[in-house]
């Protein structure tokens, strides 16, 4: 039942600081899981498209998952998941809302451009650490994935 | 009495007809009293709506309805207008009374026909909103009908009222947007502050003095963070408010004041700075005025990326009528794909810079607090950028002239 492949997610997150807390408190579920991690919604795009520096299929291959903040420079997330959408070999795939802002509008327009789930980064480190250990059981251990 | 012949009246009779005819008279004079006053109030209600007429600063002008040969009315023309007519519309008189709409509009349909003609013929007065296209104006207009096929219209030109509603519309949005991106911007250090926070324990219970020490760091990074964002935004809000007005600053004055707040930076990077030497003479607040120009220094030295002989120019064109500032460098330049945030607060387009964003932002909110406008070019990629305002109330020193 359970997933015994390592998953492989695309973590774009502009905060350092974050990135590292969500990376750390992921760490505890234990499950096993590769991931890269990009700073900013173009370098997500070159990623995910295959171009400027990860034009090398070797050096970008395909996530399971995509774990997105919405606010981010040059490209930001909203647009990232549009073009994600949009594409014929990536449009089915999963991804995860992870942001600071609670906003109704923000939920609305994420759902409209099809994220799969919404999460919104807690001011509690129990609740964060709990989060992460949740998203890592859902995720990682038991969603199944769609072949690209 | 005996005697009297026929013709003779007695002088009782002739007495009472004296009577009667002071009675006439008496009553012709009465009469004429009345007719009098009846004169007078006339000719005060006919002053009172002259001076009505006259004085009021809404233009109104009088119509009555034109009907073809079936007796269905087809076309209004004007009879008279009042002086205010002109200052709403822009016409004048003599071109427009006695002339039916469609000669005065050009139209083949007289304009609000429907709406003035039902108000002619019912007598129900009615008032409305509207943008006339061949005047390009607003107006509110009222219709009465002060008599049976004839109507009065009472209007207002409301252009500038409709466009500060468009404005006031526009800041309320600006507002929201600036709520939206500080409590987003507040939240997210927060956020940080309180998970290391919890990770200190974690250290603690592991012994790890390594991830200890790093982890505070990471605290107080946030907390910093924090600490200028709030400052930056009171800055902000600040600018306009308290600001001392000068008149007549000279621009040099300003640009020495800046570029001595730049000059580390401008050293370090090896620039050349060239300022222009006409004599500007510039109104407003000379602090705000000199944190304009330190930004958008500030910026151009930041981003000169790879360029091996850079360049930051200061100067000023006369374009038409208008005088218009310019700050230009020959860095990495915008890429364009992000332009439209670059006056946005907090956005930083390469996130290794220093700084929280707030440059462009407060550089934007001085220029508009000075009426002016900012814009910038820039080709990208290494192409330079410069960035173009105005600021209102500039002029050049009466002695030189500009070629």
């Amino acid at each position: 039942m359970k997933n015994t492949e390592p998953v492989l997610i695309l973590f774009v997150e502009d905060d350092p600081a974050h990135a590292e807390i969500a990376l750390r408190n992921l760490g505890k579920s234990r499950l096993a899981n590769k991931l890269v991690h990009v700073e900013d919604g173009q370098l997500a795009l070159d990623y995910l498209f295959r171009q400027g520096k990860y034009a090398d299929p070797k050096s970008s291959p395909r996530p399971h998952l995509v774990l997105l903040d919405l606010r981010l420079p040059k490209v930001d997330g909203l647009e990232v998941l549009e073009k994600i959408r949009n594409d014929k070999e990536l449009s089915n795939l999963p991804v995860v809302i992870l942001t600071t802002s609670d906003a109704e509008s923000d939920i609305i327009k994420a759902y409209k451009h099809n994220a799969n789930s919404y999460l919104v980064k807690p001011l509690d480190f129990n609740n964060f650490a709990d989060l992460m250990e949740s998203f890592g059981f859902y995720w990682l251990a038991f969603n199944k994935f769609p072949t690209l | 009495m005996a005697g009297i012949e026929n013709n003779e009246k007695s002088p009782k009779d002739l007495l009472l007809e004296l009577e009667k005819m002071q009675n006439k008279i008496d009553i012709l004079e009465s009469s004429k009293k009345e007719n009098q006053k009846t004169l007078e109030h006339l000719t005060k209600s006919e002053e009172k709506f002259k001076t009505l007429f006259e004085n009021i600063t809404e233009g109104v002008a009088l119509h009555e309805l034109i009907y073809d040969q079936s007796g269905k009315p087809i076309n209004y023309r004007v009879i008279d207008v009042n002086p205010a007519y002109k200052t709403h519309t822009g016409l004048d008189p003599e071109q427009i009374v006695g002339k039916s709409a469609t000669e005065i509009y050009g139209t083949n349909i007289p304009p609000y026909f429907e709406k003035f003609s039902t108000v002619a013929i019912s007598g129900k007065a009615y008032s409305f909103e509207t943008y006339f296209p061949p005047m390009k104006k607003h107006f509110i207009i009222s219709v009465v009908s002060p008599q049976q096929d004839h109507f009065a219209t009472v209007f207002e030109d409301i252009t500038q009222h409709k466009n500060r509603e468009e404005e006031l519309k526009q800041k309320n949005e600006e507002m929201a947007r600036f709520v939206y991106t500080v409590s987003h911007d507040l939240k997210s250090p927060l956020v940080t502050i309180k998970s290391f926070i919890g990770f200190l324990k974690e250290d603690m219970e592991n012994n790890d003095v390594e991830a200890l020490e790093k982890d505070i760091n990471h605290i107080h990074s946030a907390a910093s963070k924090m600490g200028i964002l709030l400052d930056e935004l009171l800055e902000l809000s600040r600018v306009g408010r308290k600001d001392d007005i000068k008149s007549e600053i000279p621009l040099k004055e300003i640009t020495d004041a800046a570029l001595e707040l730049v000059a580390g930076r401008i050293e370090n990077s090896k620039i050349n700075i060239i300022v222009t030497k006409k004599p500007i003479l510039l109104n407003g607040s000379k602090q705000r005025l000199i944190q304009l120009y330190q930004n958008l220094i500030d910026n151009a030295s930041k981003f000169m990326g790879d360029q091996q002989d850079p360049i930051i120019e200061i100067g000023f064109d006369k374009r038409d009528e208008d005088m218009v500032f310019f700050v230009k460098d020959n860095g990495s330049g915008i890429d364009l794909r992000y332009s439209h945030k670059i006056f946005d607060l907090f956005e930083k387009l390469d996130k290794k810079t220093e700084g929280t964003g707030i440059g462009l932002s407060l550089v934007k909110r001085i220029v508009e607090t000075h009426n002016g406008t900012i814009w910038f070019e820039s080709e990208g990629n290494g192409k330079g950028t410069i960035f173009y305002f105005t600021l209102e109330g500039t002029k050049v020193e009466p002695k030189e002239e500009i070629i």
